[in-house]
């Protein structure tokens, strides 16, 4: 049995995960009459929950690098 | 005085360049009747954020100066166009398309503003934005300073953001090219939506020193203009090493189609669900002739599929707390208050509270986000997806508004190559491939770092066979 999307859903399944801002591009993802704040909170809240799960090796380091110069 | 037909105002840089190296007519004649343009039209888009009338006519009129003499600049040389108001011009306001920044002067020009002097484009606007280029995240069109971006080719629907103004402007004819920027889809969301040709270049090519910045890590300035050649000539023009950009790649780009690897020898990787399954119905059977047209170019195709990997929350976490530390004296001030729209302002405040271990995991992942996309590009050298999977939305309703719902597709495609692909600092180019009840839509090729000549040359070839890139809106009434 397949999923019925409506286009929020579409837009959250676009942006690779659980519901999450790109900002710039796609709009917020904000519950219909939540208080925005909260609403704000609980996505990064979430984003924050998806990457604890992704499984990173203790190597792995920022993408960023220092240049003494 | 010369008459301009509406001919003039939707060329392209080497056939406008060309009449003015032939004396049709001179450089201020052509900036005057462009600028009569914008002034006139930019508002019924909300397209202008201010015109630079004076200051358009003194470059014009250099531009004159030295056509006289045969001194030949660049392409550009005498071309009207317009930035993204995020991008300083010394002396005059630079508002980031905000209320608490309306009244923002900076004392010199962005180095692209520069650059752009240098080759003797004539900037002639300002163009409109939506606020903070949407750092906070938004959900309605309304986001702006200037009101919603309406789309020249239906008025009732969005330009698209964060580069609205750009994006309705070069559509509209009303500049011959504009400078937009992309943190997440800024420029290929108004490039495809209002039927334009936008490129978002590789991060660090163009300097991003005297723009406003929303993520250090993921902004990237680019052209917006009537065609894949224009892109490359803008390109040449902007890009280049700036001491004073961290984040400069420190490398110039010379547009050379000619010297493009043989499309023969290029794999192309696709994903069958972006153009059977993501799109909404009726837009999928332009995407599919696009795809389709492109293919017949010449190229090797590969079937392919965006590793799993979660791009939404990494992207969404960089940018929220780059942006909001960014922004912290607003944020703290309490000015951010006076952003029009509430859910930009709730993540921007949201955005604060991000502790630097959830920063810092997700530039862990996305390092290994780049690894990912390295073991890709052995198999293919171009990705190929839809700019966007629908049209247009309405400008009036919240962007947040429930679609017609239809069944969850079973690939995940590259349908994620919006963030992941800004993610890694890849080059994207979006090219209008078609129109559905007259609203344009957009295929999107992204390359390799720094592989911009190729994905210009097949930009360029591809619209050597259809002509999506050169229709023109409505006239407005």
């Amino acid at each position: 049995m397949t999923d019925k999307l409506t286009r929020r859903q579409m837009a959250v399944a676009l942006a690779g995960a659980a519901p999450a801002a790109t900002s710039a591009a796609v709009p917020a993802q904000s519950a219909p009459q939540q208080d925005p704040l909260a609403a704000a909170r609980e996505q990064i809240g979430e984003s924050i929950a998806s990457m604890e799960e992704f499984d990173l090796p203790m190597s792995a380091e920022p993408a960023f690098v220092f240049k003494p110069y | 005085m010369a008459d301009f037909s509406d001919d003039v105002f939707f060329s392209s840089i080497p056939d406008l360049n060309a009449r003015l190296k032939a004396r049709e007519f001179s450089a201020k004649e052509l900036a005057r009747a462009f600028l009569d343009r914008l002034e006139r039209l930019g508002p019924e888009y909300n397209a202008l954020s201010l015109s630079l009338r004076k200051r358009a006519l003194q470059e014009a009129e250099d531009v004159d100066g030295d056509m006289k003499r045969e001194r030949y600049r660049s392409p550009l040389q005498g071309i009207p166009c317009g930035v993204k108001d995020l991008l300083s011009v010394g002396g005059l306001p630079t508002t980031w398309g905000a209320k608490p920044y309306q009244d923002l002067v900076f004392e010199d020009d962005a180095t692209v503003v520069n650059k752009l002097g240098g080759a003797g484009a004539v900037l002639i606007g300002k163009l409109a934005m939506v606020e903070l280029a949407g750092g906070g995240g938004y959900n309605s069109a309304d986001a702006s300073l200037t009101g919603p971006g309406l789309n020249p080719w239906d008025k009732t629907r969005w330009s698209g953001g964060s580069s609205s103004g750009p994006g309705s402007a070069v559509a509209a004819g009303l500049v011959t090219f504009a400078v937009g920027s992309e943190t997440s889809g800024s420029i290929l969301t108004p490039s495809a939506f209002c039927g334009v040709t936008g490129l978002r270049p590789t991060y660090g090519y163009v300097s991003r020193h005297g723009a406003m910045a929303l993520s250090w890590t993921m902004d990237k300035i680019g052209p917006m203009c009537r065609s894949a050649e224009d892109c490359g000539l803008v390109l040449q023009e902007i890009s280049g090493g700036d001491r004073e950009d961290p984040g400069s790649a420190g490398k110039s780009f010379y547009y050379t189609p000619r010297f493009a690897r043989k499309f023969e020898d290029i794999t192309i990787g696709f994903a069958p669900a972006d153009f059977e399954e993501w799109p909404e119905e009726p837009i999928r059977p332009v995407l599919r002739q696009a795809l389709e047209t492109l293919i017949g170019l010449g190229f090797k195709v590969k079937e392919i599929e965006l590793p799993d990997l979660p791009y939404g929350p990494v992207t969404g976490t960089i940018i929220d707390a780059e942006g909001s530390a960014i922004f912290e004296p607003l944020i703290k001030s309490g000015e951010v208050d006076q952003l029009a729209d509430a859910s930009q302002i709730a993540g921007l405040k949201a955005g604060l509270e991000i502790k630097a271990k959830d920063y810092l995991r997700a530039m862990r992942i996305r390092r290994i986000i780049q690894k990912r996309f390295r073991e890709l590009f052995v198999d293919v050298s171009l990705m190929v997806t839809p700019a966007r999977f629908g049209v247009a939305p309405s400008a009036f309703e919240s962007l947040d508004s429930p679609g017609p719902e239809r069944p969850r597709p079973d690939s995940r495609g590259l349908s994620s190559l919006i963030p992941a692909g800004n993610l890694t600092g890849l080059p994207a180019l979006s090219l209008p491939c078609g129109f559905v009840d007259g609203l344009p839509l957009g295929i999107s090729i992204v390359g390799r770092p720094f592989y911009e000549n190729t994905m210009l040359a097949v930009g360029k070839a591809y619209q050597q066979r259809t002509d999506w890139h050169t229709r023109r809106p409505p006239a407005p009434s």
